[in-house]
């Protein structure tokens, strides 16, 4: 089993390590001691469950030699501190290395641990801004918008985990020897436009964010269903064939073939559209453009999520405990042949201290440490 | 010079793909060093333009089989018996037809890992319904995560967002199953769902709605904590910097700074404070962002200790200087010019190894370009048993890659001198 020690905090590398808990691994959180609780219980459960904690402060002597003791016998480390914080520590890759010469150290920072911009400050607003899709995200005329959630950190974290575990395979394998992998969070959300990014440099080519209310199909994408949201997406469809998909008759003459037409007069066609959207639930919409080939789909809520008979059909929701409290929580977007090695719940600082830590020291020198605050 | 990074050396990959969700995970798994195969057109494909802009193709020799053909399918079984992956991006039915659904590749290869990327997964009752990344992006719950309370549900205005998330999480998935197999010998199917990885990224939300029962709150750019939070106009078209001040030392910062009197308000030194007051703080935010550029009031903001940076389009990216010190683009040399350039840069894998080099990024194959290379390599095959596969009809001939431009959307900023800029070399002239 891949064995993980996590020094990191913030949200793209534990994301990270949570990912290889789920695929399997052993991960082993390691934090100070006295850290003031999560202030969002719901995120600190799920970046933290199916992990094991032992809280430990490497910034002290003995913390960090026990830290070593630990780092020879586990496949990789992952840690989130600005760049230099490393050196500062005396826990570089070097010294790493020589207390396991096949250990794989990832570094997951704002920025990098290069470039004229090493040294600035991030956050998830900054990471959109920067690495880009919010310049494309929002409404003409108004500010870029922000995607949700904290999906930059979560994208590097998922950057994190692909690079770990490549790095841990090239070892194991005898392909590489174990390396020092540097992971921005900024670099890792570009490719995620990277066709547009592309278009300017094959063709000049920028982007306007598109018009809240005919966005660039000649048609709302976003209308409201009976029940709700539903997301219209008709790539190449021909007019024709398509309104009358909708029931919209009354559009089918050819004055209105034109797409140019049809988005300067859209105020005329906007009543019979949305009436007819409005006729149906978003689950039939959906099945009934699929039979026709177009890619509807329902707008979810997040409550939503956790009812749609697709998910229940692939068991992606498993139950997981906060406190006294049992709640559907996402698993893995795939099956894993590989079980997770811990029950899907976070544990609190510390809760596996002995476990762990008796592993590589004696009860005497832990009791002494905890004395001393170091764990 | 520093010896390239490649452990995945040795991994040979087929890859059954079109468009941009699975390329773009089997490209990270050839920028590490794997050897993936794409097999040209088993079904209709976008226009080559996307296709090559996209930069899905890069790197990946191409075999032109025809799975129409019963011959051209045995052909595919023999390569796929020889990789340790397979991997497609159709929908579930696709392969099955052609007899390489994982059954059939197990039987002959017991330890393969096989890979299906869909939009929702393939089991029923959506395992078969078309999906693209917008999509599922919707059904996964972004879009409702997005935007103001007042807004409609807000999509991402990349277009292939899930795309490139789906294609993270099948290289993801797929290196763990070279590990596990390292380790247990075993191999196993992969069924990945685009729209689940949309989900997984913000899992967190759904788990906090489905412990408290609140559906998370639409902020649009503004934070549950920190303020001030947002973007602001500066000088120019469409340009604007994001700003948010996380800690009271920031906010102290931030005030020196601006220098307004009416940020001097002792209610505003906590952060509840300034939330309340939020509506103040960004009209003197922007009369001070209003007239600077964006770049450089970032990186003042950013002397200062207060996390800012500019919302960067696609051309700042391209021209992203600490994007290019760190050598996230690669020059992609043309076999030939492409749109009058015989070189264009584009993102590699987003991350390095200190003290290494990245594989390089060799260009985009035309269909059928490799077949005597890779049936030579894979299988042994000769030269006149190629010839004989491609007269019978299991191979395609050789079809050359036309990529014609397309107009720029209508009201898109447009630089006719980006060529220049970015020093592509121009058709007809030395590569610089």
């Amino acid at each position: 089993m891949m064995r993980v020690l996590d020094l990191s905090s913030g949200v793209a590398g534990p994301f990270s390590s949570l990912l290889l808990a789920e695929a399997g691994a052993d991960v082993i959180t390691v934090r100070p001691p006295g850290e003031p609780a999560a202030v969002d219980p719901a995120q600190y459960a799920y970046l933290h469950r199916r992990k094991r904690s032992v809280t430990l402060d490497v910034r002290r002597r003995a913390g960090r030699e026990l830290f070593l003791r630990l780092a020879a016998g586990a496949d990789a480390v992952v840690e989130s501190g600005a760049p230099g914080e490393l050196r500062r520590l005396r826990l570089t890759h070097r010294t790493l290395r020589r207390a396991n010469p096949n250990l794989v150290l990832a570094s997951i920072t704002p920025f990098g641990l290069s470039g004229p911009r090493r040294d600035w400050q991030g956050s998830e607003l900054v990471w959109q801004a920067m690495g880009g899709v919010m310049q494309a995200t929002g409404f003409d005329g108004e500010p870029p918008l922000k995607l949700g959630g904290d999906i930059a950190q979560a994208i590097a974290g998922v950057n994190a985990a692909t690079a770990l575990l490549a790095a841990v395979y090239g070892v194991r394998t005898g392909r590489e020897r174990a390396v020092h992998l540097d992971i921005a969070i900024q670099e890792t959300l570009p490719p995620h436009w990277a066709r547009h990014i592309s278009q300017y440099t094959y063709s000049g080519t920028g982007m306007r964010r598109e018009s809240r209310e005919v966005g660039r199909q000649g048609f709302p994408h976003t209308m409201m269903a009976a029940d709700g949201w539903v997301y219209l997406l008709a790539l190449r469809a021909e007019w024709e064939a398509f309104a009358c998909f909708l029931g919209l008759d009354q559009f089918l003459t050819p004055e209105w073939s034109d797409a140019g037409t049809r988005m300067q007069r859209w105020g005329e066609i906007e009543p019979a559209f949305e009436a007819a959207i409005a006729g149906k639930s978003r689950y039939q919409w959906f099945a009934d453009a699929a039979q026709q080939g177009y890619t509807f789909a329902p707008i979810h809520t997040a409550a939503d999520l956790t009812g749609s008979p697709q998910q229940a059909a692939r068991g992606f929701f498993q139950p997981a405990a906060i406190g006294e409290h049992e709640v559907p929580c996402a698993g893995l977007p795939f099956h894993s042949a590989v079980p997770p090695h811990r029950p899907n719940a976070a544990p609190y600082p510390g809760q596996h201290g002995e476990e762990v830590l008796g592993q590589v020291a004696g009860a005497a020198e832990l009791a002494a440490l905890r004395k001393a605050g170091v764990i | 010079m520093a010896r390239q990074y490649r452990p995945l050396r040795g991994v040979r990959v087929l890859a059954f793909e079109a468009a941009f969700s699975l390329p773009a995970g089997t490209r990270t798994l050839s920028e590490l060093g794997a050897e993936v195969v794409r097999i040209s057109r088993p079904v209709r494909v976008s226009s080559n333009y996307i296709t090559v802009v996209d930069g899905g193709g890069l790197g990946k020799p191409s075999v032109s089989i025809n799975l129409k053909h019963e011959a051209g399918q045995a052909l595919a079984r023999d390569l796929a018996a020889r990789a340790d992956i397979v991997c497609n991006n159709f929908r579930p039915h696709v392969m099955a037809a052609f007899g390489l659904d994982y059954p059939a590749l197990r039987a002959r290869r017991p330890d393969i890992i096989v890979l299906q990327l869909t939009g929702y997964g393939s089991e029923q009752p959506w395992g078969d319904y078309p999906a693209y990344g917008p999509s599922v992006e919707a059904a996964g719950g972004l879009n409702l995560l997005t935007g103001a309370a007042t807004d409609p549900p807000v999509r991402a205005g990349s277009g292939v967002f899930a795309d490139q998330a789906g294609g993270r999480y099948a290289a993801l998935a797929l290196i763990a199953a070279l590990e596990h197999r390292r380790r247990t010998g075993a191999g196993q199917f992969i069924d990945l769902s685009m729209c689940e990885a949309i989900t997984h990224l913000t899992g967190d939300r759904a788990l906090g709605t489905a412990l408290t029962g609140a559906l998370p709150a639409r902020r649009g750019n503004r934070d549950a904590v920190a303020a001030p939070h947002g973007v602001y106009p500066c000088r120019g078209d469409d340009s604007w910097l994001a700003l948010s001040v996380q800690t009271d030392a920031q906010w102290r910062a931030l005030r020196t700074l601006l220098a307004a009197s009416v940020l001097d308000d002792p209610a505003l030194e906590d952060a509840a404070g300034r939330r309340a007051a939020h509506d103040t703080i960004d009209a003197a935010v922007r009369l001070w962002t209003q007239d600077r550029d964006k770049h450089e009031a970032a990186a003042l903001l950013q002397a200062h200790g207060i996390p800012a940076g500019p919302v960067q389009s696609v051309s700042d990216i391209a021209f992203d200087p600490h994007l290019m010190a760190r050598g996230a683009f690669a020059m992609v040399s043309h076999q030939r010019p492409i749109l009058g350039h015989t070189a264009h840069p584009h993102l590699t894998t987003p991350w390095q190894a200190t003290g290494r080099r990245r594989a390089p990024l060799p260009d985009i194959r035309d269909d059928g370009q490799d077949n005597a290379a890779v049936l030579r390599r894979w299988l042994g095959l000769r030269p006149r048993q190629v010839a004989a596969l491609l007269r019978q009809g299991a191979l395609l001939p050789l079809a050359e890659m036309q990529v014609d431009g397309t107009p720029p959307a209508p009201g898109a900023p447009h630089d006719p001198e980006f060529g220049e800029r970015l020093g592509l070399p121009a058709a007809g002239e030395a590569a610089r």
